[in-house]
């Protein structure tokens, strides 16, 4: 294969990979709504009363988890990877960055698998499990979801640190994603509470503890991979030029009049895994 | 176009635009940081309107002179952040950096007490678990103070920054004073979310 070519395909998975960002959001958030789980049920409601009304929405929970498991997990992957190997390529050519968020986006994909198999397996057994497993196999599912929160976190505040480095190209993401990020992972910390309290807005149900990081993750999601879409437009025949780019912040001595070659040399040489 | 230009462009009648003090990121953080504070504030009300003997029984327990003491610390730090930045701009960077290491002290000072007043709930028997006001005392003011304790780091990357000024130079927007303003930026919001804490739950009414 030709050097033209790799780069070529190279170039079109990255723009792949970031609308694979939008399509997490888009498949997973979808078929998450399509379980009917949502609004999700407190963690106080009577075993029984819970048991019947996951009975009744036994074939949405099937059918919306396929969805999630089919599409949304998949993209949260390969979005992570876009997102690291961009990261290092415009932003900071840290190895180590890289493979946090890589990492990281395999924990969350894998997590996800874990939840989407276990809402399928607990709806595929609803009508004779006993009421009390049947809850104990919901707060599973929320658990999962809600409490293994340090590694985004983590990930959320290097992708933000990278971006706020004085490596970071500019042309790629701009400064004011790092500040997204930094308030997307602190809005993590909530899930803690979630394991104390049975119902309010500090349970696994609350305003706080599952609507607010929960809506802020996809919210950053999108944020972040409509930002990689759209900064598509500033990086020319895979060589990251920032001609009409302003820059956020003014340099430490001088004035800033443009990229240099030598800031292209220094993007180019990070690209290499 | 020059980065400074594009901040303080000259307008029609002369006088140039003020820059954004410190960089739009760090607003639109504040902005949206404070947006869940005021969520919480919201559902903090609302359970207060619910249940208001309750709350005003448990807001007994709560000793207002530390609320007064986290107030006065939280000010006087955010005061000398002030002066720092101020400081800063002129080229002091020696008395910036002893302000800013003021600073740091006070909020330092704010996070033990804070410590020894949550030992003291502790050993009272009360907890997050004890009722609903209780719930929120604790949840909302240990965000807080997890919202101060990233505060100090942030200081002392300020101090950092301070120190790497040219000294006896004004500067106004390079990138280590842009810094320097984000960090006072933050550790001013951390005050401001305090205040209404501060009026929330240590104040009777």
């Amino acid at each position: 294969m030709r050097p033209d070519e790799n780069l070529g395909l190279d170039r079109r998975l990255e723009q792949l990979g970031a609308w694979s960002g939008i399509a997490w959001v888009v498949i997973c958030g979808g078929g998450f709504g399509a379980t009917g789980l949502l609004p999700v049920w407190a963690a106080s409601t009577k075993p029984a009363a819970l048991a019947a009304h996951l009975s009744d929405i036994k074939y949405q929970i099937l059918i919306g988890m396929a969805v999630v498991l089919f599409g949304g997990v998949t993209f949260l992957m390969t979005w992570s990877l876009t997102m690291g190997y961009q990261i290092k390529k415009y932003a900071n050519p840290s190895p180590l960055v890289f493979y946090v968020i890589v990492f990281v986006g395999l924990i969350g994909a894998i997590d996800g698998m874990i939840e989407g198999v276990i809402a399928s397996a607990m709806a595929f057994r609803v009508d004779t499990l006993p009421p009390d497993t049947t809850q104990l196999i919901f707060d599973l599912i929320w658990f999962l979801f809600l409490i293994p929160w340090a590694p985004f976190m983590l990930c959320q505040l290097l992708a933000g640190f990278a971006i706020l480095s004085e490596q970071n190209t500019g042309v790629m993401f701009p400064r004011w994603l790092a500040y997204v990020s930094f308030w997307a992972g602190a809005l993590e910390v909530f899930c803690t509470s979630s394991v104390f309290y049975y119902h309010g807005p500090f349970s696994y149900n609350g305003l706080v503890t599952f609507w607010v990081p929960g809506a802020s993750y996809f919210i950053w999601v999108l944020v972040f991979a409509v930002v990689q879409v759209r900064g598509w437009k500033n990086v020319k025949d895979g060589v990251p030029t920032s001609a009409d780019v302003e820059p956020d912040v003014a340099p430490a001595v001088g004035p800033r009049v443009g990229r240099t070659d030598a800031d292209r040399v220094r993007v180019e040489a990070s690209v290499g895994i | 176009m020059v980065a400074s230009e594009a901040i303080s462009r000259p307008t029609a009648v002369g006088t140039a635009m003020r820059r954004v003090p410190g960089e739009p990121g760090i607003w639109i953080f504040v902005l949206l940081d404070m947006t869940i504070f005021a969520e919480m504030f919201g559902i903090f009300a609302w359970y207060r309107a619910e249940n208001s003997e309750l709350f005003r029984a448990s807001q007994g327990a709560v000793n207002p002179l530390y609320g007064l003491i986290y107030t006065l610390l939280l000010l006087s730090s955010s005061w000398c952040v002030v002066m720092a930045v101020s400081a800063a701009r002129k080229g002091s960077t020696a008395l910036s950096s002893e302000f800013v290491l003021w600073g740091l002290g006070f909020g330092a000072a704010f996070a033990v007490i804070k410590f020894f007043e949550y030992a003291g709930k502790f050993s009272a028997g009360i907890t997050p678990l004890t009722n609903e006001f209780f719930m929120f005392y604790f949840v909302m003011t240990v965000v807080h103070l997890l919202h101060a304790s990233v505060g100090l780091g942030v200081l002392l990357y300020m101090r950092k920054q301070i120190l790497a000024l040219p000294q006896r130079a004004p500067v106004d927007s390079s990138r280590g004073m842009r810094m320097i303003e984000v960090s006072a930026i933050y550790w001013h919001m951390v005050d401001l979310l305090w205040i209404v804490l501060f009026a929330l739950f240590y104040l009777k009414g």
